[in-house]
């Protein structure tokens, strides 16, 4: 009797168990077919309210697309030039900014045309010399209606990028891209001419991710010129560069670059299927679609790593990833990613392997103080006094002495107006920066010191854990960590060593149950890659890693001469 | 119920855990009375006298650097009819509440070791708040040592650490002592304190021996290191050995001691093997870089722990205390033997056998002792010419 209710109790508690932990995670991969390699990810059965959310998206796109089809539709072009210029400029709105140029061609009094473009995204310039003035000047004969459509199509147009439609949306698509349009009269047919030619930032030095070795170029703003760096570091034909658009109003344009036969297919797919499943008005920056593609939407830890280093993207492309470059920002998407692979910097490859294992370590030591010190320092002032060495016990003691407040408040208060310390002098312009950042930092600690309001040593605290957290590389783990930082100082202040030791049980938990597109996220330590290893804590010098990682298994594993060999 | 009510009401049960259980043993540094020093005396009318020494914590910040700045202890009593109810009486006299954690040192009182301390034991040794590694020693008054205030030290008990870290003297934890009380001579031992007069500062005089719980005997400071020495505790010793009438001065390091039992014909006998090495820092002999000094150095030097270790033996031996753990070496050895005997009448009749074996390492930086011209210049010469004309083969 009682054996049969122990039981009946533990295979309860093993469901809650499961149930509990599968909250945090909303993908399971599942192996099937006969290669075991192909990794089928399948979403998890999405709850009541998922589906309801879901239906209600499906109901406004389809709003949307309704709308959009009475607009523009299946419009195609007419014949008549007045109706199709008046057509342009009603769907716009009669924008200012639509630019209509109508003429005769070759003055022939029968031969009306017109250029339509908009100002500032088209190339004035390449409008004038290379489409209208060849269209105004250059034809000498021929009157057929037919003909010369084709003719200018063909020879009169001078650029590289001209395309022949009749579809009223397609044309509209492109005007707002920044391309020209050219309507001949008596034609059902518009040509679309490539003058995107908008005023750009230049490739310049990445603000984020410095380093003192390696390449100086940073991603812009615009997709064309990112991809473009990339293709120059990496001139392999089997580079893949699959575009897509996003956002039913942005139509922002997305890059999904991958090297076929190195990087998993299934991934590549799994991505393709995520990104389709968008459906948002706009997407302004990176960010948008990281946060709609994660695999776990509300852990702390990024899932999806994200770099304005073109060097970076090709060293993760050979790696086996793919990288997502969204138009209009800097800020490339890299999956799948490692825990592991925010705290490397591009530099450690390019930096002699004993400097770069070294400050591999010094980076993970500094990921401990700024998770765990003021943690600790709370727990051990709070509930642990024996374990301080005597003479610190007396020193801490002796600062805390006056101190009006426990030591949790002490150090929330220090904490959180470091934080806004910080939050402030990255918004204040460039020159005021940093200058509010020692004045506030200086000034604020040494009078909440003579004023006795926390300890000196809780300076010390916050100040390293502060300089810790941005030894890391990549800023987005480094702010992760510093919100986990919170809840450890108060698991610290309620139940000391104890809680601190019980809520990182329940972080690693957390991050060993993570998957970022099916590759484990605390790869290759859980699970255990030992060839995988030669790149992680240490690395190894180049002609030792001869193969690429296999926790992202990749197709082609050879890197090196020799790196077919088994080990 | 739908899931998102069950999973809100899982979440709050698990904020719920951290809130609930914590905070109450929470006890902020500063608001503790950190203890360094624990000194147990007995008052004439049999009550028992706790006092402690309390660190007041002060900051150079606030004393301005000026090394000086006032008093850094407070010593502080609690009497009662038992330690405990001295404890509680302490307790209450202070406002803050007491810290044993960082008690690094605990001090009975002659009378109160005289009369037995096994009621002190027992209760340091339940007592969780009391580290085991907690050193025990024995003075006339222990609160004159809690009320010292040496001028180079933060606290008065903080140099006898020092001491024992030299390796010439050794420390007896509460651990120790509790392994040896219950040992099977049920003797033990512990350092006797004395204070300089000239610095306030505590150092290690002597020793206590310990039959039972009771003190027995006071002993000399040769005798206690005699004592630590047959126990394995002592790591180094300076010694001056007489020589030819005059006097060598060695420091011998690295000391291990074995306590061989032997039973021959019913006969008992304790060997006390020890190894070690030494060195010489002086030399009135005048004998210089001889081999044959070596030897006879060595064996003075042997010949005098002999000396030293045996007299204290037969000391303790007449007193019939068994302090030199012999009795767990003899019942490990010989079980059997063991339980036929009475110990008590074993003891004050064995035979023991000191057998030091002690290398001489170095002699120092010179070879010759400095200042005494003697025959051996010529052999210093000889050698020089020797050295020379290895030389002039060479090349």
């Amino acid at each position: 009797m009682i054996k049969t209710v122990s039981h009946g109790l533990f295979f309860m508690a093993r469901k809650a168990i499961n149930r509990f932990f599968s909250m945090f995670s909303r993908v399971k991969e599942k192996v099937i077919g006969v290669d075991k390699r192909i990794v089928v990810i399948s979403m998890r059965k999405r709850s009541f309210r998922d589906r309801r959310k879901r239906l209600k998206q499906e109901r406004i796109r389809e709003q949307a697309e309704k709308k959009l089809e009475q607009r523009v539709g299946e419009v195609s072009v007419a014949e008549e030039l007045e109706v199709n210029i008046n057509y342009i400029t009603k769907t716009l709105g009669d924008s200012g900014d639509l630019i209509t140029r109508c003429f005769t061609v070759q003055a022939t009094p029968d031969r009306k045309a017109a250029v339509m473009y908009i100002d500032g995204m088209a190339d004035v310039r390449i409008v004038d010399q290379f489409v209208l003035s060849p269209a105004m000047t250059g034809i000498e004969i021929l009157r057929t209606k037919g003909n010369l459509m084709e003719l200018l199509q063909e020879s009169f147009i001078q650029s590289g990028e001209v395309k022949v439609t009749s579809k009223m949306k397609q044309l509209i698509e492109a005007l707002l891209y920044g391309d020209t349009l050219f309507f001949l009269d008596g034609e059902n047919k518009g040509i679309i001419v490539g003058t995107k030619g908008w005023d750009q930032r230049g490739v310049d030095e990445p603000k984020t991710a410095a380093v003192i070795r390696g390449p100086r170029e940073g991603f812009t703003e615009n997709l064309r010129t990112n991809s473009a760096l990339i293709r120059r570091r990496l001139q392999d034909p089997d580079l893949r560069l699959k575009s897509l658009t996003v956002g039913e109003r942005t139509k922002t344009h997305l890059s999904l670059l991958y090297i076929e036969g190195v990087t998993d297919q299934a991934v590549v797919q799994e991505m393709e299927k995520r990104i389709d499943q968008i459906s948002i008005d706009g997407v302004l920056e990176s960010g948008y679609i990281e946060e709609m593609i994660q695999d776990n939407m509300w852990s702390p830890f990024p899932l999806i790593q994200n770099t304005e280093r073109p060097d970076a993207v090709v060293a993760h492309l050979l790696e086996g990833k793919v990288a997502l470059l969204v138009d209009g920002t800097p800020h490339v998407l890299i999956a799948p990613a490692v825990f592991a692979q925010f705290y490397y910097s591009p530099e450690d490859y390019y930096e002699r392997y004993l400097v770069s294992s070294f400050l591999r370590f010094l980076r993970l030591g500094s990921l401990v103080i700024a998770l765990l010190l003021p943690a600790l320092y709370i727990a051990f002032v709070s509930f642990h006094s024996e374990m301080i060495p005597v003479k610190m016990a007396i020193a801490m003691a002796a600062g805390r002495a006056g101190v009006p407040f426990p030591s949790i408040v002490e150090g929330l208060v220090m904490e959180i107006s470091v934080e806004v310390l910080r939050e402030a002098s990255t918004r204040l312009p460039g020159p005021i920066g940093p200058t509010i950042g020692i004045v506030g930092a200086l000034v604020i600690g040494e009078a909440a010191v003579s004023a006795q309001l926390v300890s000196p040593l809780m300076v010390i605290v916050v100040g390293l854990t502060t300089i810790s957290s941005y030894a890391n590389p990549n800023y987005n783990a480094a702010i992760s960590l510093r919100l986990l930082r919170f809840p450890l100082m108060i698991a610290a202040a309620t139940l000391g060593l104890y809680g601190v030791m019980l809520l990182l049980l329940l972080i690693i938990l957390h991050l060993v149950k993570l998957r970022s597109f099916g590759v484990p996220y605390m790869a290759p330590i859980a699970p255990l890659r030992w060839s995988d290893l030669k790149d992680s804590l240490v690395r190894v010098p180049w002609p030792f890693m001869k193969k690429r990682p296999k926790i992202f298994r990749p197709q082609d594993e050879k890197r090196q001469q020799g790196g077919d060999d088994s080990i | 119920m739908t899931l998102f009510v069950r999973r809100s009401i899982i979440i709050l049960l698990i904020i719920s855990i951290l809130f609930l259980p914590g905070c109450w043993d929470r006890e902020e540094l500063n608001t503790l009375a950190i203890i360094t020093a624990i000194g147990i005396d007995i008052l004439p009318n049999n009550d028992v006298e706790i006092s402690v020494q309390e660190i007041i914590p002060q900051s150079n910040i606030e004393n301005g650097g000026n090394g000086t700045g006032g008093k850094k202890t407070l010593v502080q009593s609690g009497v009662g009819k038992t330690i405990f109810d001295a404890k509680q009486d302490l307790q209450e006299k202070l406002g803050r509440s007491l810290f044993w954690g960082h008690a690094e040192v605990i001090i009975f009182g002659k009378r109160l070791a005289e009369k037995g301390i096994q009621e002190e034991i027992d209760f340091l040794s339940r007592f969780p708040e009391i580290r085991m590694r907690a050193k025990l020693y024995v003075i006339d008054d222990p609160k004159k040592v809690l009320e010292a205030s040496p001028i180079t030290e933060n606290y008065s008990v903080r140099p006898l650490d020092a001491s024992t870290r030299l390796g010439t003297q050794a420390m007896i934890d509460l651990n120790r002592t509790i392994q040896m009380l219950v040992g099977k001579s049920g003797a033990f031992f512990l350092p006797w304190l004395k204070i300089s007069e000239t610095s306030q500062i505590p150092y290690i005089e002597g020793g206590a021996v310990f039959k039972q719980d009771r003190l027995i005997e006071q002993i000399s400071g040769r005798e206690f290191r005699a004592l630590l020495w047959i126990n394995d505790k002592l790591e180094a010793a300076v010694l001056s050995v007489p020589l030819q009438n005059k006097e060598v001065g060695v420091k011998i390091y690295g000391s291990k001691t074995k306590l061989k039992p032997q039973i021959k014909n019913g006969k008992w006998r304790m060997l006390v093997e020890i190894k070690g090495e030494d060195d010489i820092y002086l030399n009135e002999t005048g004998i210089g870089k001889d081999p044959e000094f070596t030897k006879v150095a060595g064996k003075a030097v042997e010949k005098e722990i002999q000396k030293q270790l045996i007299q204290t033996v037969s000391k303790l031996q007449k007193k019939n205390v068994d302090a030199f753990g012999f009795a767990d070496a003899f019942h490990q050895t010989y079980p059997h033997e063991w339980h036929r005997v009475d110990w008590k009448d074993i003891f004050p009749r064995l035979e023991v056998v000191i057998k030091p074996q002690i290398k001489l390492r170095r002699t120092g930086m010179t070879d010759e002792p400095v200042g005494i011209p003697t025959e051996s210049k010529k052999k210093v010469k000889g050698r020089h010419f020797f050295c020379y004309d290895l030389q002039s083969i060479t090349c």
